[in-house]
């Protein structure tokens, strides 16, 4: 019988360390996305898979049996997604403040020219300008706010999953979802309602 | 019924509406809101940002690189006292957990002849760790939130007009709970954690006096304000130490515990 998480995680903290590969493979990949959209790149995010499962590792002994295990692991990973946006934002400032704020304009570009996924046959379909375009609003929406619409919109995880990863209430992640839908609406709409993508989204 | 709100129309979109009959009978019946909807459906829906897809063998791959770095640190293993006090630890939920650290503090408070610092309770009475590691849990719990506040608003880009009452909101909730935990840290002559504490009430304060929203001028000051301080960092680094405490007092009160069995 396959091994269920909350099984895995029983057998490694009585010491039966190589079960922690269970749950690296039935979650390695999920947990990929979730940091290849909280990040924009597949660099950080495969820094911040590898980092979400070994802080996991270490603190599973604080893994409660009231939340599932991928809740928990998607909370981790989400907190290592703020933080590596939290470095890479203040590694950024360094450049900008070195460059005397010239080149403010220029980095931005190009961390939306960076964030743009890897076009593959199926995504050709997918307009590349809007694929940009939704890379460079999400860029631009706050770190908490990313990760409430990261979560809802593209993981289907729910508001109260959400409301356990962001340590908020109910409520107050449906105002950030709120908020950050606004936002993308502000930006997007106009564009996609122009005609020029609509044929091609889906 | 009024018209429906854009607030309402998210939620239905992403099935989180509460009432939800009511909402599409009002669909049915108003044109304008059916426009609106169509509108932001159509949006929504256009909103893609697809994933590349890895290899074939990507958990093999991701296996193989973290094994080595799993087995260079320390194993997990579930303490003794770990598995008896978290199911309960955790049914204790919001209000309880509130009154059950207020009646702990209170306890503090009382006059104790020759009030014992943290460093004796871990060393000689390890009877009392169990409720300090209760309050070392708290304390961590309080510096995490915190930390998600300060790393929200110095993510925010400071542009226009932004709206921080989210953030405001929850310094302002947490304003409290510092200044019991400072004073805590005080009295158990904790310096390091009470001067940590006290650096991190004012900035709780200052972020809670905000308005609303701030101009962007307003909220890259405050920015300045919490990163030259190296309010972050500090919270980081105690915090690590505050959970790092928690985990010896468990494991001294498990030791004293069965020695005494």
């Amino acid at each position: 019988m396959e091994l269920t998480d909350r099984a895995a995680v029983d057998e490694v903290l009585a010491g039966k360390h190589e079960s922690f590969r269970v749950l690296v493979e039935r979650h390695g990949r999920k947990v990929f996305g979730l940091a290849y959209r909280m990040t924009g790149n597949e660099h950080d995010a495969d820094e911040v898979v590898q980092e979400a499962f070994l802080r996991a590792y270490k603190r599973l002994d604080s893994f409660e049996a009231r939340s599932t295990f991928s809740t928990w692991l998607y909370r981790i990973a989400s907190n290592c997604s703020l933080d590596l946006l939290a470095k890479r934002k203040q590694d950024k400032m360094h450049i900008v403040e070195s460059d005397h704020r010239e080149d403010g304009e220029n980095l931005e570009e190009r961390a939306i020219e960076f964030a743009a996924p890897q076009a593959g046959p199926e995504r050709l379909l997918l307009s590349a300008e809007l694929r940009q375009r939704v890379a460079g609003a999400m860029q631009r929406l706050t770190a908490v706010e990313r990760t409430a619409f990261v979560l809802r919109h593209f993981e289907g995880r729910s508001i109260s999953e959400i409301g356990s990863v962001l340590k908020v209430k109910d409520e107050a992640v449906k105002n950030t979802v709120f908020r950050a839908v606004k936002k993308m609406r502000t930006e997007l709409e106009p564009f996609i309602t122009a005609g020029s993508v609509r044929g091609g989204a889906r | 019924m009024n018209h429906l709100s854009e607030q309402d129309l998210v939620l239905y979109f992403y099935g989180d509406a509460p009432k939800t009959a009511a909402l599409e009978h009002h669909l049915a019946d108003c044109s304008a809101c059916a426009a609106e909807y169509a509108n932001l459906r159509a949006t929504l829906s256009a909103i893609e940002f697809p994933v590349p897809e890895r290899a074939s063998d990507y958990e093999a791959q991701l296996w193989s690189t973290l094994r080595p770095r799993l087995e260079a640190t320390e194993a997990p293993k579930r303490s003794f006292w770990a598995a008896a006090l978290q199911p309960r630890r955790w049914a204790v939920a919001g209000a309880l957990a509130a009154i059950v650290i207020a009646a702990f503090l209170a306890g503090r408070y009382m006059p104790r002849p020759n009030t014992p610092t943290n460093q004796q309770i871990v060393e000689k009475a390890p009877a009392k760790s169990g409720s300090d590691r209760v309050l070392m849990v708290a304390v961590g719990d309080h510096l995490d939130k915190t930390q998600m506040i300060l790393v929200e608003l110095i993510n925010t880009r400071a542009e226009g007009k932004v709206d921080i009452s989210a953030e405001r909101d929850l310094a302002q909730s947490l304003v409290n709970e510092n200044r019991l935990y400072r004073q805590t840290a005080q009295r158990d002559k904790d310096p390091e954690l009470a001067g940590m504490l006290d650096q991190l009430e004012r900035v709780l304060v200052d972020i809670a006096h905000h308005p609303d929203s701030v101009s962007g001028k307003e909220l890259e000051d405050l920015q300045q304000r919490i990163e030259s301080q190296g309010v972050l960092f500090k919270v980081r680094v105690v915090e690590s130490k505050v959970k790092a405490r928690g985990r010896a007092e468990a494991a001294s009160s498990q030791a004293s515990k069965s020695s005494t069995l």
